[in-house]
């Protein structure tokens, strides 16, 4: 696997004059086309993380290297970082500025100095692949909490990065929103795009990630495949997670752990033929 | 309800001694009317016409040869040194706005309320006078500490003038708004080159205006589920608070915002990919007729 990005005991404070540091020496390192689950309660550096990732904060001591480059403090190179890494934001409202769905995701592209054509296929593309072909000359304020949300997907998208950090994405999404974005992140998985999901819902994590971050109180305290962060209670409890339901229904009955209800199901039949 | 009393005085003292006495209250009870079914249901005014803007057939026509047109036609509108060609104007826009732009009559009309108070306040006291003598051309006159309140037929002519040509620019106007969405017009406002920064500002506040409006609702329907509202000193006291957090809560996303449009590679301007709208062969149509009366009608001087 190609590496994208990777973080050089990288840590950054928040200037409030708290003693307490956002994001302690952090060091880890992202690949092409992973999937991976962040996890962690609130405050735990989640978002500093990716923001560090994204270039919108620059580090306060070590370095965030992109595709084996450091990354400095100039302009230019912050740039290269902030379009090879894509951030879509917790909040939505926050993202949207422009008067319709068409323009504001032109936006990104427009930033990077496209050729109108590109801009106009690009935002097509992004439009085609979140189904909002629909809502194009809508304007945001009409648009519903997962809509929205497929907007500043598509936003980020339509800049096309190698890698998108989604900030809690599921958020404030009817059951029927969440399955919507599950399938959009497959979508985009499908694409090649290396995905980060920061959550809070280990469901989804378990069902979807096959890397994940364990972040608490601004330090990283486990980097591994779902199965090991999960079989680590001691781990979960101390960061205020807890174990998928899956792996405690397999827990009462005694049986290895399936990865969807379905699998669960064919243990159970299996069982009772035997 | 006062609108349409207000309505009433303005038309009687309008045509007071140019029309028969029946017909006069004929006109005053059918303005007076107008104005009861009119209004009576409320709008968040600049808002709602941005809805009616993208429900309007005529939304996707070219932007930048509406808002041309709507201004040469506001133009000649103000230049007209006679009642007949505003009006008639006035009618024709209303018309096409209403029917080629499919905006229902009834909503048309409660949106005309509100600048047909504004024209009526300033059309009474165009037409009302006051003299110590009582002049004698006066058609309508009372009494009024020592002196006279006096309507005379050269501030009805005037009167009439001024205000047929305000509902005509009203038209003009109304007739872009409610075909128009605002980010539309700001893309012509970019191209006819009106500075960067005051486009960027106006599209800036155009989104914003909508998030502070909902977080405005929000917080107002927290404080008064918390009976926040319950009496004047502590009504005060939490609008007070509500917008004292408003103004916290506007730094703080006005940070994230920035943020966000960083993340994005936004270098000092903002920039869009407009939609392209051809100028088609209907709205041409629509709107050569009465750019051409109107011209007819400064050139003439009906």
């Amino acid at each position: 696997m190609k590496e994208l990005l990777r973080f050089e005991q990288v840590s950054y404070q928040y200037d409030s004059g708290e003693e307490r540091e956002a994001l302690f020496p952090l060091s880890v390192c992202l690949y092409e086309g992973e999937k991976i689950a962040v996890l962690g309660s609130n405050g735990a550096g989640k978002s500093t993380f990716f923001l560090l990732a994204n270039g919108v904060l620059s580090p306060g001591s070590g370095t965030v290297v992109l595709e084996g480059t450091p990354i400095g403090k100039r302009e230019k190179q912050r740039m290269a970082l902030r379009r090879t890494v894509g951030l879509v934001f917790q909040d939505p409202d926050v993202q949207l500025l422009a008067g319709t769905v068409e323009e504001e995701i032109s936006f990104g592209p427009m930033n990077l100095g496209l050729p109108e054509e590109e801009v106009c296929r690009r935002v097509e593309m992004a439009l085609e692949s979140l189904g909002l072909t629909r809502y194009r000359s809508r304007g945001p304020q009409y648009l519903s909490g997962g809509e929205k949300r497929r907007v500043a997907i598509a936003d980020i998208l339509a800049m096309e990065p190698k890698l998108m950090l989604l900030d809690e994405p599921s958020s404030n999404l009817d059951p029927a929103g969440r399955q919507l974005l599950e399938e959009t992140l497959e979508t985009l998985h499908r694409k090649g795009m290396a995905l980060a999901v920061a959550t809070h819902d280990v469901d989804f994590a378990w069902r979807w990630a096959d890397r994940v971050l364990v972040f608490h109180g601004g330090r990283l305290e486990r980097d591994d495949k779902p199965e090991a962060v999960f079989a680590d209670e001691e781990l979960l409890s101390r960061c205020g997670l807890e174990q998928p339901i899956l792996w405690k229904v397999a827990k009462a009955l005694k049986i290895p752990v399936p990865k969807s209800p379905e699998e669960l199901a064919d243990y159970q039949i299996g069982r009772k033929t035997e | 309800m006062i609108a349409g009393i207000l309505a009433g005085l303005v038309f009687f003292s309008l045509f007071a001694g140019q029309l028969p006495l029946v017909w006069l209250a004929a006109v005053c009870l059918g303005v007076v009317l107008f104005f009861l079914l009119a209004g009576g249901h409320h709008h968040d005014g600049v808002l709602t016409m941005d809805v009616y803007a993208r429900r309007s057939r005529l939304c996707r026509e070219n932007a930048a040869f509406k808002t041309g047109v709507s201004l040469v036609l506001l133009v000649l509108c103000i230049c007209c040194q006679s009642p007949v060609p505003p009006l008639c104007l006035f009618v024709f826009l209303s018309a096409v706005t209403v029917a080629a732009g499919g905006i229902r009559l009834r909503t048309y009309l409660s949106l005309l309320t509100l600048p047909g108070v504004f024209l009526l306040l300033s059309g009474l006291t165009l037409l009302w006078d006051y003299t110590s003598k009582l002049p004698e051309k006066a058609v309508l006159y009372l009494p009024f500490f020592g002196g006279w309140l006096a309507v005379l037929p050269a501030a009805q002519s005037l009167a009439m003038l001024v205000l047929s040509r305000a509902l005509g620019a009203v038209s003009c106007l109304y007739f872009l708004s409610l075909s128009t969405p605002l980010p539309e017009l700001l893309a012509v406002l970019r191209r006819v080159h009106v500075p960067a920064i005051m486009v960027e500002l106006a599209v800036l506040i155009y989104r914003y205006i909508f998030i502070l409006l909902a977080t405005f609702r929000d917080m107002k329907d927290s404080a008064a589920s918390r009976l926040g509202y319950r009496g004047l000193k502590r009504s005060l006291r939490t609008t007070g608070l509500v917008y004292g957090g408003l103004l916290a809560n506007s730094f703080r996303r006005a940070g994230a915002c920035f943020d966000a449009m960083e993340s994005r590679c936004y270098t000092g301007q903002i920039a869009f990919l407009t939609e392209k709208k051809r100028v088609t062969a209907k709205v041409v149509g629509l709107l050569v007729l009465p750019v051409l009366g109107m011209l007819a009608g400064v050139w003439f001087g009906f």
